[in-house]
């Protein structure tokens, strides 16, 4: 009841009334891409998840059943879920942690430091046939850059992608990678807006590296450690690229990850109606994780400019 | 500010640029000439001519019928091909590899029978081994074009440094495993730096790597049948699967896993193919790698030969082929016909393979088997293979997944993780499972829809 | 400034650098390798260990990839494409992030979820119903379905990393404009868009890159030869049997240079970043 008391309220002010209408229309050009590009494919997809359907011939009704097969029948399901539940875990922290240092360390106001980021830029933009022939040759276990390096300190390397243990931490290294793109411009566009005056502070208390880390860095870009965990998590639980141009999945369907077995469902064996299920239970669960996150991070995230 | 009008200054005129240009982006299209049916025709099969051979010879010929070709890239052209099908206004005739019954089963292709029905085309010209595959349900949908064949490639060099004479290529596949111990080397860790032969590979990391799955060869050897109850079930986990698996089990003794891994994880592209960098003594290849050995390798030292057998068996083979075909929905049948009957005239055919670069076989057998048709004794022999092969496409409404599945399943096996009938029954399960699903999604189909209406 | 000691300012640059040269060195290292790689004949190409800088040098990689490509229509389609998705995705997704983040209205945190749970379902089984929805828009064959989208919203992600940005410029500033009687409509443009300009650049590199460098939306869109973009025809290097190596490499770094130039470029904008701490001091 409070909340239509609010909402009367809201639209007696005027000023109100008037952000309100304005807010519509600013967020008009979205509401209208949703209802011209994104609505049929989206009711689509959804009553493609209760048929059997090929995409060449015309869906058959099925009910539930795909859902039911799923989680009752299909051991990939589970195998796959497996898989990149792990990736997600491990990944993530890694991801952030990697681009939140690659940031601090470029926010230097040194000499040449834009070639450096440019350099750091370079791998995210490498892409295809390229990014997987230049991954076979650094995790080879034999001659690859990685393992000659590992043995140059005497340590005796896994085989990496052929090995099912190793073969998601393989993948993961791959894609870390890569965080000297989008992920560590947020970061460092974060960096830029924390005012120098805020380590001076520090310095004035003697505090070292450490503390202008821990006291000034961390919960000045925690909104974007928030927003980076919120898309990693949608991210990596899509993880598809990697695990289809280098493993196809093996060996021993240790890189078979939720998105790639979808993708084999739809595109290989043209059984849409499946894998529609199977994006809507992904969709459903990303979507649960997303919303404890919100509950989460709105206490532990400082937004400087907090307008609620 | 400054910089804010900056950028929307450039982004302005770079825009203007643009808007300049749309005009000719959107109609640079060539019009067809006046009085001619222009044909889309759809291929795949390299980039090295602008256009391929025979079909600037077709619109040299033809008066009245322009073929307009268009290149799409061989990664995902399944998918464009796919969406064509979808748009309404699929090209006019497409050259595709993967198998017919996967598009014929889902009603993408227009039935021929009335067509070669009228103008009497003789099948009997094709190699029967590729012409079963264009059949689905009794109709043909589609016309084979080239193939590729297979055989037993031998790096002479390594046999003559491990005092075998190379001259004398292994028959059977005791012989094979007898030569793979002499072939295979140690480095000081007790690595491999050469291996024989091979009978097992991880699912191919490498595109192009792929040789045949030497399981399944082995089956057909036994005289396996795989697909049972009239094309309702498949049988893989049969006596003959069961004993090529333990062979390979049993050969795979001698070369630990988890060394052989290391290995074959060694294995690259280009100059670093496994039988081009020399690390693999014999292998089955297909007839486009000596090629590859051109490019990568010339002075590779190698001959080729049948692919081995278990004593007293008949050997086999895998056949695959370019075929072409008419999207249902093309708006012009008899013209992309016209085109398809050119494609494998005899002389057409010669013409064509003398002018690709890639070691292709015409589908035709008279011009296979024509005197004309560069006959070596390699030719003869990967002609040979195409006599003896069998179709890859072993369950034809559930061929993906059976792959998959097999690949898998063997895989356990050779990792020991399942025992080898276990592994195939699981194997087998599955695939049944998505057949049996696809049969009764094809009877709902005929159900609501007249199947071989035009 | 806090006054340093010189040997320390010494040290602590020394440090910078070496951490600097250290990961440069790390991921460095396969781009020169594609380099070195696209300058490569067959012979050695993919020689184990490397070959850094190859015994015969062969441009004719390069000088191939005009031959076997139309390669200036092909850039000029990419440009074309990913300059309107630039354009479209800055104009649309900074108006929609500012109604998220600057403005209050009924529903808003739904309506948020919804732009997010966009993100959530994978493309694979959006990609055919979307299909043949510009089907019916008569848009096949045409750069319409890679571009348009993008001035509709310009994706749930960058708006999800503008509305950020937005949400960190103090409200003082935006009761400050208001109370003036500055209209949203000028806040928006003359206040917030020049605040946002390292999340606008960030935005614009990462959409470049995206549409530069997609596949999937020319192979099924279109269909034209002369239509084609610099990614579709990268990938008619690889093919069933062969693939053409060195020039697939010097095609890759000749797509490559233009993301790298612009990169360098934008950097300017992240160098002042936000003006937030002057305006509030």
């Amino acid at each position: 009841m409070k909340s239509i008391d609010n909402l009367k309220s809201f639209w007696k002010s005027p000023l109100r009334r008037n952000q309100a209408m304005l807010g519509y229309l600013f967020v008009s050009p979205w509401v209208l891409g949703f209802l011209l590009f994104g609505l049929y494919p989206i009711i689509m997809s959804l009553y493609y998840s209760l048929c059997q359907y090929d995409v060449l011939r015309i869906p058959q009704f099925i009910g539930l059943g795909n859902y039911r097969e799923l989680l009752f029948k299909d051991p990939y399901f589970w195998k796959s879920t497996w898989n990149t539940v792990y990736y997600t875990f491990l990944r993530t922290p890694l991801v952030i942690l990697g681009s939140l240092m690659l940031a601090v360390l470029v926010n230097n106001a040194v000499k040449g430091i834009r070639f450096f980021r440019t350099i750091y830029f370079i791998p995210s933009i490498i892409t295809g046939v390229v990014l997987s022939s230049i991954w076979l040759w650094m995790l080879n276990p034999q001659y690859g850059l990685i393992n000659t390096t590992l043995a140059f300190f005497g340590i005796q390397g896994p085989l990496w992608l052929q090995s099912p243990e190793w073969s998601k931490p393989s993948i993961i290294i791959m894609s870390l990678w890569s965080i000297g793109g989008g992920r560590m411009l947020v970061f460092l566009a974060a960096l830029q807006g924390i005012p120098q005056q805020m380590y001076e502070v520090v310095d004035l208390d003697g505090g070292g590296w450490w503390n202008k880390f821990r006291h000034v860095t961390i919960p000045m870009v925690s909104p974007v450690i928030f927003l980076w965990t919120v898309l990693e998590i949608i991210f990596s639980f899509q993880v598809f690229t990697e695990a289809y141009v280098m493993t196809k999945g093996g060996p021993l369907n240790s890189t078979m990850f939720y998105n790639l077995y979808l993708y084999y469902k739809a595109f290989d064996d043209f059984s849409m109606g499946y894998a529609s299920a199977l994006a809507w239970l992904l969709l459903l669960f990303i979507l649960i994780v997303t919303l404890i996150q919100f509950r989460v991070g709105r206490k532990l995230v400082y937004y400087e400019g907090e307008k609620a | 500010m400054n910089t804010l009008k900056t950028i929307l200054k450039t982004v302005g005129f770079v825009s203007i640029g643009l808007m300049i240009v749309i005009p000719f982006l959107f109609t640079g299209n060539e019009k067809p000439e006046t009085g001619k049916t222009e044909i889309q025709y759809w291929h795949s099969t390299g980039q090295k001519e602008q256009a391929p051979y025979y079909v600037n010879a077709f619109n040299s010929t033809h008066d009245s019928i322009q073929v307009k070709p268009v290149v799409i890239p061989w990664q995902e052209q399944e998918k464009k091909v796919l969406t064509a099908l979808l748009s309404g206004n699929p090209p006019d005739v497409v050259n595709q590899f993967s198998p017919v019954v996967k598009w014929a089963s889902r009603m993408a292709l227009r039935p021929l029978d009335d067509l070669i029905e009228r103008d009497g085309l003789d099948s009997t010209i094709f190699f029967p081994s590729l012409w079963k595959e264009m059949r689905w349900q009794g109709h043909i949908f589609a016309i084979p074009v080239y193939t590729a064949s297979y055989a037993f490639f031998i790096n002479k060099r390594l046999f003559r440094e491990a005092g075998l004479d190379p001259e004398r290529i292994p028959q059977t596949w005791q012989e094979v495993r007898e030569y793979s111990r002499k072939l295979t080397k140690y480095d000081e860790d007790g690595y491999f730096k050469q291996i024989g032969f091979i009978p097992f590979y991880q699912q191919a990391l490498i595109p192009g790597q792929s040789t045949l799955p030497t399981p399944i060869i082995m089956a057909w050897q036994l005289g396996a049948e795989f697909l049972v109850d009239s094309g309702h079930s498949l049988k893989l986990n049969n006596p003959e699967m069961q004993r090529a698996c333990r062979w390979i089990l049993d050969y795979l003794d001698d070369y630990p896993m988890d060394k052989l891994s290391a290995f074959t994880a060694g294995f690259g592209y280009g100059d670093q193919h496994c039988f081009v960098s020399e690390k693999i003594a014999m292998m089955i290849l297909p007839s486009t790698f000596p090629e590859h050995i051109e490019r990568y390798h010339p002075d590779l030292d190698y001959t080729i030969g049948m692919i081995p057998s278990f004593q007293g068996y008949p050997t086999t083979s895998f056949s695959g082929c370019w075929w072409v075909a008419i999207p249902r929905g093309a708006k012009n049948p008899e013209a992309s016909w016209e085109f398809m009957k050119y494609l494998i005239d005899k002389e057409v055919q010669l013409a064509t393979v003398e002018a690709m670069e890639e070691n292709l076989f015409p589908a035709n057998r008279l011009a296979a088997f024509d005197k004309r048709f560069d006959k070596d004794r390699e030719t003869d022999i990967f002609l040979k293979h195409i006599e003896v092969a069998n179709s890859a496409v072993v369950v034809p409404i559930a061929h993906d997944v059976f792959w998959r599945e097999f690949y898998n399943a063997v895989e356990r096996i050779m990792h020991k993780v399942q025992p080898v009938d276990a592994a195939l029954e699981q194997a087998e399960k599955t695939v049944n499972h998505e057949l049996h699903k696809a049969l009764e999604y094809d009877e709902y189909i005929r159900s609501k829809m007249d199947f071989f209406n035009r | 400034m806090i006054i340093q000691t010189p040997s320390k300012k010494i040290l602590n640059k020394i440090i910078t650098y070496t951490f600097l040269v250290g990961v440069a060195a790390i991921l460095i290292l396969p781009f020169l390798w594609i380099i070195s790689t696209s300058l490569k004949g067959n012979e050695s190409i993919f020689a184990i260990p490397p070959q850094w800088i190859p015994d015969k040098i062969h441009w004719d990689n390069y000088t191939n990839v005009f031959e076997k490509m139309p390669f200036f229509t092909y850039l000029r389609n990419s440009i074309f494409v990913s300059g309107m998705t630039i354009i479209g995705t800055l104009l649309s997704s900074s108006l929609v992030a500012y109604a998220f983040a600057c403005l209050k209205w009924p529903g808003r945190n739904g309506v948020f979820i919804f732009v997010l749970a966009t993100m959530m379902l994978p493309m694979q089984v959006t990609m055919i119903p979307l299909f043949v929805l510009f089907k019916n828009f008569g848009w096949l064959n045409t750069f319409k379905p890679l571009i348009v989208p993008a001035f509709f919203g310009g994706g749930a992600f960058n708006i999800f990393l503008l509305r950020h940005f937005f949400l960190t410029i103090p409200g003082e500033l935006f009761d400050a404009a208001r109370i003036d009687g500055c209209s949203e409509w000028r806040i928006y443009w003359n206040i917030v868009l020049p605040l946002a300009k390292p999340a606008l650049a960030t935005v614009a590199i990462l959409t470049f890159m995206m549409t530069w460098n997609d596949f999937f939306g020319p192979l099924i869109y279109l269909s034209d030869k002369l239509k084609g973009t610099l990614a579709l025809g990268l990938a008619m290097f690889v093919g069933q049997h062969q693939t053409e190596w060195g020039m697939l490499m010097a095609a890759s770094v000749m797509m490559m240079i233009p993301m790298i130039v612009l990169f360098f470029l934008f950097q300017k904008y992240f160098i002042k970043g936000f003006m937030m701490s002057g305006i509030k001091g």
